[in-house]
């Protein structure tokens, strides 16, 4: 029923049983609101009455007598707090329209924060006060504030705009990891996971060590692998986000005096690649029991791997304009033990890579030098006395061997070692020293001479061996023996 | 969190070792936070809220304090109500800078100052937590840095 105006009793003519209804009326009311209500004096004085829902919103009981403005304070920023009396004060002038006054009300859905024991804020509710002037007489005696309990629909609309602004950015991961078998993105996703946990390592306990440049190293190597995994399975968005990392990390190997400071971008960039990582993970789960349903046999999964070195092929060549034929009529990965599954993938993606990186010349310069246009990278298999053996053959250009060996006579002297003595065997040693990269052409000489000795220390770690043999214009073949029995 | 933020709160920490001492802070080099606690024998807390939310505090050990104490206030015998102010007033330096850098729309709390290493630090479970290193004399700390 609407409230109307009192009037006394018609049969007795007495206001009591009126007053006694109101109180009661009005009791009920604060007891039950689930708003906060009370009055406020021009000196911004909480009155005796308010609701019971107020005290459980502000989470303060006694507010009787206290200062709006005082229980505000360290609950709101400040710039609020100073806008709020403000527009306090202009409630209070009855020259001014209330609902004009109104439009200005600074706590309209405020966050409201709640300190724990020790004083820091830990929780937060966001609530919406409404401001109404009570008058006597044309004068402003109080102000009758309610305030509602708005959390669940910020958060609501907070989370719907959240999910708009991922929506697009996760799409594109999703159509970026759809075409990877969701075998393969598992093992690459525990792999960034370890080289990750990795860099968290070395940058965890460097605070001992007296060469951070050793810890640079460390940090490219890892970056690297997981660049060249993201490169494997065409993860572009990983592949770009490393190759952003590397540059920072490739910032530092220039610089003389390293201190603490200058690994704050490598520590946030690893941050980065965390959340990355874990979104994307999330997003394979969302999908990942769709896959359940069409679970890979052993067939198929071997398969992938044969999958994936043409996927890098194609790829790798169109970007840098060459074209490369494959040939794995001879490989059988079905031959392959499961123990060596990851490490044959990771050896032949490693020799795959560099060769059409460094190897293979354009397909003009193929053309121009009288070479069939089309390269070939053949890989082939083979079980023989205890020894599972890999063979990778291309027909690219050796030249960068011959640079390597150049560059050693011509920057590291070594009167044991002259040019014309360097056999087959010391270039394959020059392969695997690391380091040798220098200011110019960096990355590509940064990335091989890292890569190889990768891949130089799986085969130890394994008992592996490898045999390079090359000539200079026609022909490399790279073979690894790997021992059956010790896996 | 950026690299500006994290330069921000680094400089104002190692700024206040050097201005109140005359001695240099080193920094070390910043790591991810894990399940580990990083917690010495005090720590001061404060609290960031407002349009970004985390918490930011220092960790050090009393054998650090003590010697600050005797040489901020010439106290040779600094007793633990003194190592814990000077807990506070580091964590409050950082957060007069915090206060005045952030702005008005951020709200920075009053730095609270705990003592003992017994348990690790609440801090915000989808926030990334830095920490970094710091040396002031032979004296190794903590910045633990967590905000969104």
């Amino acid at each position: 029923m609407p409230f109307s105006a009192l009037e006394p009793n018609a049969e007795t003519g007495k206001w009591e049983s009126q007053w006694r209804d109101l109180e009661r009326v009005m009791h009920y009311l604060l007891q039950h609101t689930g708003e906060g209500i009370f009055f406020l004096t021009q000196d911004l004085v909480i009155q005796e009455y308010y609701s019971k829902a107020l005290q459980e919103i502000l989470g303060i009981s006694n507010l009787r007598g206290r200062n709006l403005i005082n229980l505000l304070e360290n609950r709101i920023p400040s710039q609020i707090i100073e806008n709020t009396k403000e527009y306090l004060q202009l409630m209070f002038r009855p020259d001014l329209d209330e609902e004009v006054i109104n439009e200005l009300n600074p706590l309209v859905e405020t966050e409201f924060f709640y300190e724990d024991e020790w004083g820091i804020w830990t929780s937060s509710k966001y609530l919406s006060f409404t401001f109404r002037r009570v008058t006597q007489e044309k004068n402003i005696i109080l102000l009758l504030i309610t305030i509602k309990d708005v959390t669940e629909k910020i958060l609501l609309s907070k989370k719907i705009q959240q999910t708009e602004e991922h929506t697009q950015k996760q799409m594109e991961w999703l159509v970026n990891i759809l075409h990877v078998e969701p075998e393969m993105l598992k093992e690459f996703f525990i792999g960034v996971e370890q080289e990750l946990a990795n860099i968290e390592e070395i940058l965890k306990n460097a605070k001992d060590t007296k060469n951070p440049r050793e810890l640079i190293e460390n940090i490219y190597r890892s970056l690297f692998i997981i660049k060249g995994n993201a490169s494997m399975l065409d993860l572009r968005f990983f592949t770009d986000k490393t190759n952003q990392f590397i540059n920072k990390v490739f910032k530092l190997r220039n610089k003389s005096d390293l201190n603490g400071n200058d690994f704050v971008p490598i520590v946030v960039s690893l941050g980065d690649m965390r959340e990355i990582l874990k979104e994307v993970q999330t997003i394979f789960k969302r999908i990942s029991h769709f896959h359940n349903h069409f679970r890979i046999k052993r067939a198929y999964e071997s398969e992938l791997l044969v999958h994936s070195l043409k996927t890098l092929i194609i790829s790798l060549s169109k970007q840098l304009g060459k074209a490369v034929k494959f040939d794995y009529k001879d490989f059988d990965a079905l031959s392959i033990p499961y123990s060596y599954r990851n490490m044959v993938r990771d050896i032949l993606f490693l020799l795959v890579r560099n060769t059409i990186l460094y190897g293979i010349e354009d397909f003009d310069q193929r053309k121009s030098s009288n070479k069939d246009p089309n390269a070939i990278i053949k890989i082939s298999s083979m079980i023989n006395d205890g020894f599972l053996g890999l063979v990778m053959k291309h027909d690219g250009r050796i030249d960068r061997i011959e640079r390597m060996i150049q560059r050693l006579v011509t920057y590291e002297p070594d009167e044991n070692l002259p040019e014309s003595s360097l056999e087959g065997i010391q270039v394959t040693q020059l392969l695997f020293t690391p380091n040798l990269q220098m200011d110019n052409e960096r990355e590509l000489e940064a990335s091989y001479s890292m890569d190889m000795e990768l891949l130089k220390r799986k085969l130890k770690e394994k008992g592996g061996r490898l045999k390079i043999t090359f000539t200079s214009e026609d022909c490399c073949e790279f073979k690894i023996l790997l021992p059956l029995r010790r896996v | 969190m950026n690299e500006t933020d994290l330069h921000f709160f680094i400089d104002s920490t190692v700024n206040y070792f050097e201005e109140v001492t005359g001695e240099q802070a080193i920094t070390g080099i910043p790591y991810l936070k894990g399940k580990e606690p990083v917690v010495l024998d005090y720590s001061g807390i404060i609290g960031i809220s407002g349009k970004r939310k985390g918490c930011v505090y220092i960790t050090t050990t009393s054998e650090m304090l003590k010697s600050l104490a005797n040489i901020i206030l010439n106290d040779h015998q600094a007793t633990i109500e003194t190592v814990k102010d000077l807990t506070g007033e580091i964590a409050n330096t950082i957060s007069g800078n915090v206060r005045e850098a952030y702005g008005s729309s951020f709200m920075i709390s009053v730095p609270v100052v705990v003592e003992g290493r017994a348990k690790d630090i609440r801090l915000p479970e989808h926030v990334q937590t830095f920490v970094i290193p710091i040396t002031w004399k032979e004296y190794k700390s903590f910045l633990v840095v967590c905000l969104e």
